[in-house]
């Protein structure tokens, strides 16, 4: 069925629960011409419609029908179900961004020839409906074992951002409010996709290292549930995976990150070897101090540990080379913060071979550069090489 | 060739290296002067160049800009142009052809290889800078020397912004292969048609 546009963007707006002054405001509009668009009273010029597409995160000049509106609404909308009300516009409107943003990225890898990642994704990892009443954790530590093996990764993980590549997971960083950790984006739309928060613990390697462990979990195994599981994941959710205490899909998620990072068998080991040294297996294994803590509680090391008062979280030199890479120079501020990474580094690329016009890298970038700012930013840009 | 629509790189390249003036003598010698789509417009406004844009259409050399929306089926065609190139040009790149496509014969002047490629599939004429120059030589704005001087950057830097695709490394090589492959459109009918601008008569 078709749809004008103006009904389309009313009903996008509606569905993220955002409302018009807030949509207008960040559209550049005042509120009054967004009501008279959505209304159909005044027809929404061409370079307004791309504005507000910017802005709700979904392609409106390139939506004829209703039923493809639905499942760009649904992809996104779906984040904000579980606990729709305690979302501020702030937040809503970052996921958006970051929905447009992975999009983009999408669009070019497909013109790069690269394989779709969504669809091997699905094929190497089904999704994971098992939760079975107080064995929710053991569910999470077999499928953390069996990513492991599928990985072929022995002992440590050398590099979570190494391993969120080779799964075929897009990264993206974000600011958003200081107890978000992070949360995830998955579907045929925006590919396979993480977003960390960049405010808050994360700025910590071995933090962000279980951050990226946790969502790896639910991107791999929770994708088709998102309608009952909590938009965003808090710091203060976080480690703990005894039965009951959280969301289940939230225990096996925790349970998957630290049977990922430290499993079972080598937590004992080293345990033993290190005579119970909980820094040398913070360092040893890339964990954060909570995370370890939770492990030695649930398999009952406790009686060592409890006599350790609490360890701050510091990254060892080594950790914080493995997990950067990352392009934090000023230089870069110009482009957002959800563009500046890989979307950036293909857009640039492409560039290069020719394969998108300066024009199409300027709406990529969400930058307005001049050609020559342009080519001073590309030289600073180089695809990271495969993991 | 009864318009041309303009390209925010060709004016950025072009006026780089002093070609505006140029591009404004084959603007005014066309029947419909040029047409420039309003999300192009704004591109330029954001890269510093908008004020020539003003300034030519105070003289009259350009339509008001255009939105793609307003024409007729533009939605549509915008769609197709869209998905057939997606990802690889621009909101404003496919604003472009639609609003060159809806004024009949018509000409896009931009240096990137992409967009003539595809101007050309959608039997629209795609210009670059040296046809901007071959223009101006003809039209007897441009000496071969001054032209010649023009080039020489090309001549020089084979990465140089706005240098044309294919380009055979001097000015003298370039103008004689274009000559043989590829005529520019005959201006008689343009100049049957003068514009209309203060100061030209």
């Amino acid at each position: 069925m078709t749809i004008q546009l103006g009904e389309a963007v009313h009903q996008v707006r509606s569905a993220f629960g955002l409302d018009p002054a807030t949509v207008a405001k960040a559209a550049d509009l005042d509120t009054q011409s967004l009501l008279r668009y959505e209304s159909g009273e005044q027809e929404l010029p061409g370079e307004v419609v791309w504005r507000l597409s910017d802005v709700l995160g979904v392609p409106l000049e390139d939506i004829d029908s209703s039923e493809v509106l639905g499942s760009h609404i649904d992809s996104i909308a779906v984040r904000f179900k579980a606990d729709y009300g305690a979302i501020s516009p702030g937040v809503r409107l970052a996921v958006a961004r970051a929905a447009a943003a992975a999009g983009d990225y999408v669009q070019l890898e497909e013109l790069a020839g690269r394989e779709p990642r969504f669809s091997s994704l699905v094929k190497r990892f089904p999704t994971d409906s098992y939760l079975p009443a107080g064995k929710v954790w053991q569910a999470g530590r077999d499928l953390a074992m069996n990513v492991r093996s599928i990985m072929g990764i022995v002992g440590h993980v050398p590099s979570m951002r190494s391993l969120v590549d080779a799964l075929g997971i897009s990264m993206m960083w974000q600011k958003l409010p200081n107890d978000i950790a992070g949360y995830g984006l998955c579907d045929e739309i925006h590919g396979p996709t993480i977003v960390v928060n960049v405010n808050g613990r994360n700025v910590n390697e071995l933090i962000r290292r279980f951050t990226l462990a946790h969502e790896i979990c639910h991107v791999l195994f929770d994708r088709d549930y998102l309608k009952e599981m909590s938009a965003f994941d808090t710091y203060d959710e976080l480690y703990s995976y005894a039965d009951g205490q959280w969301d289940p899909r939230e225990v096996r998620a925790n349970a998957f990150a630290i049977h990922l990072l430290l499993p079972e068998l080598a937590l004992r080991e080293s345990w033993g070897e290190l005579r119970g040294d909980v820094r040398k297996l913070m360092t040893k294994f890339g964990v954060n101090y909570e995370a370890v803590r939770c492990h030695l509680d649930n398999y009952r090391l406790l009686h060592l540990s409890e006599r350790i008062s609490r360890i701050p979280t510091t990254a060892s030199d080594e950790w914080k080379i493995a997990e950067s890479g990352e392009l934090w120079y000023p230089a870069f501020d110009v482009i957002p913060i959800e563009r500046r990474h890989a979307l950036a580094c293909l857009a640039f690329r492409l560039w290069r071979e020719r394969r998108i016009t300066t024009s199409r890298l300027r709406e990529v970038l969400a930058v307005r550069l001049s050609d020559v700012e342009l080519r001073d930013l590309a030289e600073l840009y180089e695809e990271p090489a495969a993991a | 060739m009864r318009c041309l629509v303009l390209d925010t790189d060709a004016l950025t390249h072009g006026s780089g290296l002093g070609l505006l003036p140029a591009i404004e003598i084959v603007i005014a010698s066309l029947p419909h002067k040029a047409y420039i789509a309003r999300p192009v417009y704004k591109e330029c406004t954001q890269t510093g160049i908008a004020h020539h844009l003003d300034g030519w259409q105070e003289k009259g050399l350009l339509h008001e800009p255009v939105d793609y929306r307003k024409l007729r089926g533009g939605d549509e065609r915008f769609r197709e142009i869209f998905r057939r190139y997606r990802g690889a040009l621009s909101r404003a790149d496919c604003a472009s052809f639609v609003t060159a496509e809806s004024n009949g014969p018509s000409g896009i002047l931009t240096c990137e290889n992409l967009l003539s490629e595809a101007a050309e599939r959608f039997g629209i004429l795609a210009l670059d800078l040296f046809d901007v120059i071959r223009y101006a030589v003809k039209l007897g704005y441009l000496t071969d020397v001054a032209a010649k001087a023009r080039c020489e950057v090309w001549d020089r830097d084979k990465f140089r912004a706005g240098r044309p695709n294919g380009y055979k490394g001097t000015y003298t090589e370039e103008f004689e292969f274009r000559e043989k492959s590829k005529p520019i459109p005959d201006l008689a009918s343009a100049k049957a048609d003068p514009p209309r601008m203060p100061g030209h008569s």
